[in-house]
């Protein structure tokens, strides 16, 4: 028994890890209704900008990464000018497809510029033996993720509830022609989106990079059960996203120390149908009303 | 005129179309047939077999030159297209300048049969893909379309037992590499506890089975096994449930990002075994060399087909220093195998399939890749090169090659490993 309790422990410190993940797919849908298939080559692409900063320049880590969320800032604005904004009255599926050829396009240029000798060793953001908690040793890192989702999750929740800037854009995401006729500017408010997204994946990528190691390749294997948990938790919910994650990541852990690894993508993968057949907007999300 | 003898001439009229229309089918195909490139016997002007001209040959590969098994696997086809270069710069093989092509299948073995039915028509040969799924999943086809397939980095049995015409291998199986990675750890540190760890590079469950095997014929015995996808994200319950084992030995078939990812998460959950851990070739690569958890240096073993470091006065460590592939021991690989490739098509003379493969299977203690490989030996009923396994053992960023143990199903039993300075 002690052996599945320190997995479920594990599960969630790796659920917290999606879930940072997912905030910023969350942020992106709420905001423009689209559903991010880069965030991952974004975020990775943010981790080996900090990476050469370090490596090639000497930098020290903090301003490396400092550095690097400001040049992702600048990916994210891009992006939305570039490939999101022209043609927007295209739809949100044709949008949604952009992500996804704008990942290949990230995902092959860094395979072309650091390929050849990836992985590569990160340096560790925080150093230190960890606590152990039921035979699990959580360490600095899985700590240092589990503060940073709290913050952020708070963050994020105040933004969208109490700024001006978040408030616009959730009007901008459920009624984008009544929100541009009322005067919101939907191209300042969308690079600040993409922006902020960016800058939420750069933060994870840097998080994760000394455990999994840098490679361009890096996130494919979080996002998967990433979108998973978002689904699950729902897609419109920070709450719902982090709550959504931890369930996946307990799951998972459990399932493998239980049976093995393939078990454990069938049993994710059948939860998340059936928590889709159930209600489909997710544990906390809230489902999508029309007025007649 | 009836209705009738209308129709029966329309018939007759439209049969003598048909007819004449086959005719003229038949002598295009005939004259196609005619002028197609003819195999063997050394006719029009210098064109011996498929791929092979008066002055080029064409070898293919299909590589894992994206996704999870890229980094340690691009390596191998980089140094071999250094050594054909270096090759043709000295004026070829026979007089015929080395064409290399190299595809990408992204470890994915439906994409490698794509591959194969590019090239089975225009390559001589098809040369060293990394990945036991893929070369698993191509060696048939090629097999059976006569086109050699030498020197894949393969760990599936099947491949090369029984042998199969045209295909050849140099490096041992994971299965074997098992078998002998713990027999001598046992005779070296004790005989014990074993706990064995699998990405699926190919048909994995001979690796668990030849473990338990090997472990309790030494006397010792076998705990648990544990399968994890190559990429997997985070190896914590696999290595909570060797914490929980608390085994003497851990035995891996992993490659090599995930080798590092797992040290690294034995290392912080404090999971590492009592004695060694031990793993196959799969885990001598850059990418676990340039990664690795230091702290677990003096607890890993590894097999290795290559003597470690290499020579940096031998001809592929002259030809890698200086680049990124120089300590990347899957370049080394790489560039003993083309060597190897070019040795055998320099003996072959008339350059055809079926005398390349003749020429391989004629090697007895064959130095065909100087100070890269041990000499190698094949026979019509053995395709597998080498009888020797290297014990690595990583020193920072480098590898060690600390002893050199018989492999093979005899051998391995009776004879003991000895000690390399």
């Amino acid at each position: 028994m002690s052996l599945f309790l320190s997995a479920a422990i594990s599960g969630v410190a790796l659920g917290l890890l999606y879930g940072l993940i997912g905030f910023a797919i969350v942020m992106l849908y709420k905001s423009t209704g689209v559903a991010n298939f880069a965030q991952g080559s974004l975020a990775t692409l943010g981790a080996f900008v900090a990476f050469t900063f370090v490596r090639d320049l000497g930098l020290p880590l903090p301003v490396a990464i400092l550095l690097a969320l400001v040049i992702s800032a600048g990916i994210g604005i891009v992006t939305f000018f570039v490939v999101m904004r022209p043609r927007a009255e295209a739809g949100n599926l044709n949008v949604t497809v952009r992500t996804l050829g704008l990942s290949l396009l990230l995902l092959a240029l860094m395979e072309w510029q650091w390929g050849p000798q990836a992985p590569y060793r990160f340096p560790s953001i925080v150093e230190g033996s960890g606590i152990t908690v039921a035979n699990v040793v959580l360490t600095p890192q899985n700590l240092l993720v589990a503060g940073v989702s709290a913050a952020i999750a708070a963050l994020l929740w105040a933004f969208f509830r109490y700024t001006k800037a978040g408030l616009s854009l959730r009007a901008l995401a459920e009624q984008p022609e009544t929100a541009r006729l009322l005067g919101l500017r939907s191209s300042r408010l969308g690079a600040m989106t993409w922006a902020i997204s960016c800058i939420l994946g750069t933060i994870v990528a840097v998080l994760l990079a000394p455990s999994a190691f840098l490679l361009p390749t890096m996130m494919d294997s979080y996002i998967m059960f990433t979108f998973t948990g978002i689904v699950l938790g729902g897609l419109t919910s920070f709450p719902g996203a982090m709550l959504g994650c931890v369930i996946v990541g307990i799951i998972s852990n459990v399932t493998i120390v239980a049976f093995n690894f393939e078990m454990s993508v069938v049993v994710i993968f059948v939860l998340m149908l059936i928590g889709m057949l159930l209600k489909p907007q997710g544990i906390l999300g809230k489902p999508d009303a029309v007025r007649l | 005129m009836s209705w009738t003898t209308q129709m029966s001439g329309a018939r007759a009229r439209r049969t003598w179309r048909v007819a004449a229309v086959a005719a003229v089918a038949a002598a295009a195909l005939a004259l196609a047939a005619c002028s197609a490139p003819t195999t063997g016997g050394g006719e029009d002007g210098g064109a011996t077999d498929v791929g092979v001209t008066a002055d080029t040959i064409q070898l293919g590969a299909t590589q894992s030159l994206s996704g999870p098994g890229a980094a340690s696997c691009a390596p191998s086809t980089d140094a071999a297209a250094l050594w054909f270069n270096k090759v043709n710069q000295a004026g070829g093989v026979q007089d015929r300048q080395i064409k290399f092509q190299v595809l990408d299948d992204g470890y994915d073995p439906a994409r490698a049969i794509a591959n194969v039915r590019t090239f089975q028509n225009s390559a001589f040969a098809l040369v060293g893909a990394c990945g036991s799924a893929t070369a698993a999943a191509i060696y048939k086809p090629l097999s059976e379309a006569g086109v050699p397939f030498l020197f894949p980095t393969n760990g599936v049995a099947e491949v090369v037992k029984p042998a199969s015409p045209g295909i050849f291998q140099i490096l041992p199986l994971y299965e074997d590499q098992a078998s002998t990675l713990l027999r001598y750890a046992f005779e070296d540190q004790g005989k014990g506890s074993v706990f064995t760890v699998v990405n699926p590079l190919g048909a994995y469950q001979s690796v668990i089975d030849n473990s338990k095997a090997t472990a309790e014929e030494g006397g010792g015995t076998f705990i648990n096994s544990a399968v994890a996808q190559l990429g997997t994200p985070d190896y914590t319950p696999i290595a909570l449930q060797i914490k929980e084992a608390n085994p003497d030995y851990v035995v891996m078939s992993l490659g090599g990002s995930d080798t590092g990812k797992f040290i690294a998460t034995l290392v912080a959950q404090d999971a590492l075994p009592k004695k060694l851990i031990l793993g196959t070739s799969a885990s001598v690569a850059g990418s676990f060399i340039n990664s690795y958890d230091t702290a677990a240096a003096d607890k890993i073993r590894l097999g290795s087909a290559v003597l470690l470091p290499l020579d940096p006065n031998n001809e592929c460590g002259q030809l890698l220093s200086g680049s990124t592939l120089a300590n990347d021991p899957i370049a080394i690989i790489g560039c003993g195998e083309a060597q190897a490739i070019t040795h055998a098509m320099s003996q072959t003379t008339p350059l055809t399939r079926e005398g390349i493969s003749a020429t391989i299977e004629s090697w007895t203690e064959e130095d065909a890749a100087p100070g890269v490989f041990a000499p190698l030996t094949f026979s019509a009923t053995d395709h597998l090169g080498l009888a020797s396994l290297y014990i690595v053992q990583p020193k920072e960023r480098a590898f060690t090659t600390i002893a050199q143990c018989p492999y093979g199903d005899e051998k391995a039993i009776d004879e003991p490993c000895t000690a390399v300075k």
